[in-house]
This record gives C-alpha cells, sequence and structure tokens, in this order.
C-alpha cells in the first residue's frame, strides 16, 4: 500500500532533480566616449563594444548619466550610442546597464575625467575694436600647443561695406558681418582661420555632429559661437537661427568656405558663400614649441 | 526540531538502528558535483516497514572554464558554489529482511537551507582611453540563491551484513528542490543496528 506512495514521491523527486539544465549568463558591458569629453559640451557616450556570451542574443541599454546610482536617466533602448552634456566639470562617474534577451543585465560605472587648459586674455591687436582670445593650452611629451581664438566676434567701426547691427548689445554679441575679401586681411599677427584649422576646432568639439551645439554651448572654455545671421544681396538673413563664419579658404574666385551652425541642429557643417556676402568672423593663431 | 525530537524518539525504541553515509552529489540543473554526509536514524515499524528521519550536509561547486578574449574582452572562468544543510523523514519499505542482504526504498518531504552563488560573468575589460577612469578593470557578477526550501527525496539502498548489529549499504537517492537546487547521490554507508 505505501509502495505506490514511495514511487509517486521517488518519481517526482527524479522530474525535479533532472530538470533542464540552466545556463546563467550576463552580457558584458562596455562604453567609452566617442570623444574627449569637456564640461557643457555634447559628447556620444557608445556601449556598441557590449556583447552577449549567447550566439544570436541582442541587448538592451540604459543609463545613470549624472551616476547618482538613484535612478536611470534613459529608458531602456534598442540603441548603443546615447548623446549627453557632460555634466562634469572635472571628473566623475557615469553608469550603464546592458540587458541581454533573459533579462539579466550588466551594471558598470566608469569614471571620465576632463581637464581642459585655456586662459582667456585680451592682447593688443591693429584692429581699431579690440577682441578677447581664449588661449586653450595642450602639452605632449615632444611638444607643447598653444592655440588662441579670438573670443569674440570681431567688431569693426561703422561702414557702408559691412555691416553692423544698431543696437551695442547686438553688436557686442554679434560683431560685425563682413565680406570674404575684409575678413582675409583684417590683422596682421592673427590669420582667418582656414578650412583645416575650423576642423580641428570641430575636432575639439566633439565632431561634426555635435560640434554645431558645442561652439555655442554657454560656458567659460568654449568658443561661444553665436547666431548673427548672415546678410546676401543687401539682406539680413538667418538672425539668431544661424552664423556663418568664413574660413580663409576659397572656393573659387567669386566664392569662399564658411562654417555654418544653426540654433535647430548640434550639426557644425561647411558651406559655400559669395565673397560678398557678409558673414562673421573669428581669427586664430597657433604656436608651437617643441622640447 | 520536529524532525530532531522525533529522531530522538525513534532511537529511544529497542528497534532502530544508526546510519552514517558519505556520498558523492551531483546537481544536474547547474551541472555542479561535491560531497557530503548523512546520519540517519531508523524505527522499525513492521519486519518491510520502517520510519526514517536524517540530516545531511553537503558541498558542491564547479567551474566554467573559458579562458578566451573577446572584442580585447578577456572572459575569465565562471565559478557556481553550493552549500545545504538537509533534514528529511520518510518511511523505508524493505526486502530481504533478516538476509545477508537487503534492498531499502525510501522517499519522504525535505527541508533544506541552501547556499548557492552562481558566477553570472567575470571579464577583464580593455585598455580605456586616458580620459576614462573606471572603478574596477574587472567586472563581476553573480547570482545568490539562498534560504529555506522545501522538496522531496527517494532512493534506495543495499544493505549488506557485515557483523551481528553492522550492515554496510550502498544507495542511490533524488532529492527534488522547488525554486532551488536539485541533486543526485550516490552514496556508501555503514550502519549499526539494535
Amino acid at each position: 500500500m505505501k509502495t505506490p506512495i514511495i514511487l509517486s514521491i521517488l518519481l517526482s523527486a527524479v522530474i525535479l532533480a533532472s530538470c533542464d539544465p540552466e545556463e546563467l549568463t550576463s552580457p558584458v558591458a562596455l562604453f567609452s566616449a566617442q570623444t574627449s569629453p569637456i564640461y557643457m559640451f555634447k559628447v556620444n557616450l557608445d556601449a556598441s563594444g557590449s556583447f552577449s556570451t549567447e550566439e544570436g542574443d541582442w541587448l538592451e541599454y540604459r543609463w545613470d548619466l549624472n551616476g547618482d546610482h538613484l535612478g536611470w536617466e534613459t529608458d531602456w533602448s534598442n540603441s548603443p550610442v546615447v548623446t549627453v552634456q557632460f555634466p562634469y566639470d572635472n571628473s566623475g562617474y557615469i553608469g550603464l546597464q546592458v540587458r541581454n534577451s533573459d533579462g539579466n543585465i550588466t551594471e558598470l560605472y566608469q569614471g571620465f575625467y576632463t581637464d581642459v587648459n585655456y586662459g582667456i586674455i585680451r592682447p593688443f591687436t591693429d584692429l581699431q575694436i579690440g577682441f578677447r582670445t581664449i588661449n586653450y593650452q595642450f602639452s605632449y611629451p615632444d611638444h607643447h600647443w598653444s592655440w588662441m581664438w579670438s573670443y569674440d566676434n570681431i567688431q569693426l567701426p561703422d561702414s557702408d561695406s559691412w555691416y553692423n547691427y544698431t543696437a551695442s548689445a547686438d553688436r557686442a554679441a554679434y560683431g560685425t558681418l563682413m565680406p570674404w575679401t575684409v575678413a582675409d586681411t583684417l590683422e596682421k599677427d592673427y590669420d582667418l582661420p582656414s578650412k583645416a584649422d575650423w576642423q580641428k576646432m570641430i575636432d575639439f568639439c566633439g565632431g561634426a555632429v555635435l560640434a554645431g551645439f558645442n561652439l555655442q554651448v554657454e560656458t567659460e572654455h568654449g568658443l561661444r559661437l553665436t547666431l548673427p545671421g548672415i546678410v546676401t544681396e543687401g539682406q539680413l538673413q538667418e538672425k539668431n537661427t544661424a552664423g556663418y563664419y568664413w574660413t580663409g579658404d576659397e572656393a573659387d574666385g567669386d566664392s569662399a568656405w564658411a562654417l555654418k551652425i544653426s540654433a535647430e541642429s548640434d550639426k557644425a557643417e561647411f558651406v559655400i558663400l559669395e565673397k560678398s556676402s557678409l558673414a562673421s568672423v573669428r581669427l586664430m593663431i597657433e604656436f608651437l614649441n617643441y622640447r | 526540531m520536529i524532525l530532531l525530537a522525533g529522531g530522538g524518539i525513534i532511537w529511544s525504541q529497542a528497534n532502530g538502528s544508526l546510519n552514517f553515509s558519505g556520498s558523492y552529489i551531483y546537481m544536474p540543473q547547474y551541472r555542479m558535483s561535491g560531497a557530503g554526509y548523512t546520519i540517519s536514524l531508523q524505527h522499525s515499524l513492521k519486519p518491510w516497514l520502517r520510519l526514517e528521519i536524517g540530516g545531511s550536509y553537503t558541498l558542491g561547486s564547479r567551474t566554467i572554464r573559458r579562458n578566451e578574449t573577446v572584442n580585447g574582452v578577456k572572459l575569465l572562468d565562471l565559478n557556481y558554489h553550493h552549500a545545504a544543510y538537509s533534514l528529511y523523514a520518510a518511511p523505508v519499505v524493505t526486502a530481504g529482511n533478516g538476509g545477508a542482504v537487503s534492498l531499502d526504498v525510501y522517499a519522504g518531504p525535505v527541508i533544506t537551507w541552501q547556499s548557492n552563488v552562481f558566477d553570472l560573468n567575470r571579464y577583464e575589460m580593455p585598455e580605456s582611453p586616458d580620459y576614462i577612469g573606471r572603478m574596477t578593470n574587472i567586472v563581476y557578477l553573480n547570482r545568490v540563491l539562498e534560504g529555506t526550501f522545501f522538496g522531496g527525496i527517494a532512493g534506495c539502498r543495499v544493505n549488506v551484513r557485515t557483523g551481528e548489529n553492522w550492515r554496510v549499504n550502498f544507495g542511490i537517492s533524488t532529492t527534488g528542490i522547488i525554486k532551488a537546487v536539485s541533486s543526485v547521490n550516490a552514496s556508501i554507508g555503514i550502519r549499526y543496528c539494535r
């Protein structure tokens, strides 16, 4: 009589003990900033190096962008890349969770360091209206690079050859919109930045996709480009929506390259303008000192 | 406590027996293996029926060798660890009682306290850019399954008489635990009969 009971318990125990093997795995979480992070600049954080240890698996990502361990600033997303305005002026942590299709999660916090060495001065120039410069300093094992950019849009006295805003506040913010021929010969010590110079600045500001934002961002160590618009055929256009900054590179005899930034986009792009168009100007100079 | 009290009552009876066995243990769900020991007491109710109460302690582990580098990430070995204290009570049906060789078949409920730690991942990350400072270069994740669980045990053992009061036995059993780690066991033991 006891035998059926014993057999049924035996069968249950065997079933429980021999259930399917369970493989426990969690994904590998990795992420890095696509460019060197700078305080208040937008930067892309890329977790695409993360992977599942199971074949054919897929991953989801979410981020603790302020590193407070209190909550997740993003929802779960299939995209491994997130754009963040870097919140730390020196260093801080950013967290990532990666989840696989089984729901297993790997969490990773990384510290990021940022250090922009710069100074702002008002140099002597041969322009009637002076300007401030921001001097970025970069030290390398074999040389020191000093990279100076005008910190204000260049202003010129009133003239029929260029355009000045009426209000003094606008003049201070936007500078003078001038034709390329004037911009190219403004100052003997400072050069109109070439496309390559601007490209280096774009790279410094997180690449073309984000530099449009980072060049405008209101932080002391940024160039803080404004959006004065452009004057073409005598008409001021795109005030507060776009900024055009001359480069020193001609496209052909009648046109030259300019950097365009806008309020609507984080991008920075080069465009060709008629040399007679009136656009904004920043100047620069650099020094390389080898040890 | 009930089981311990029951064990004391059983041992106080004149027709009881005490068994000590060592066992090899395998946990198929997580492919861990290990060893353990069991102490049990039997009380004869009828020539073919006994009541058994026992307690056991088991340890198990598993190492998953990986030693490979994928996308610059060094995947490190994963370890599983298991420890359990169990108590069980089971009726035992005996065939061949009184002979030189007898067979016990038993099954009953189990209460167990288990502690299991499973590595979900361990990996060493690739070198990072200068502007990234990681909290650690090795990421380590595990899952802990710990607590008191219930289940059942069933098994059989062959007893060989070796003396007036002594038996040597060889057994196999399986322990199914709900929501925790189940196992199968092979054991060898010695029994003292009053």
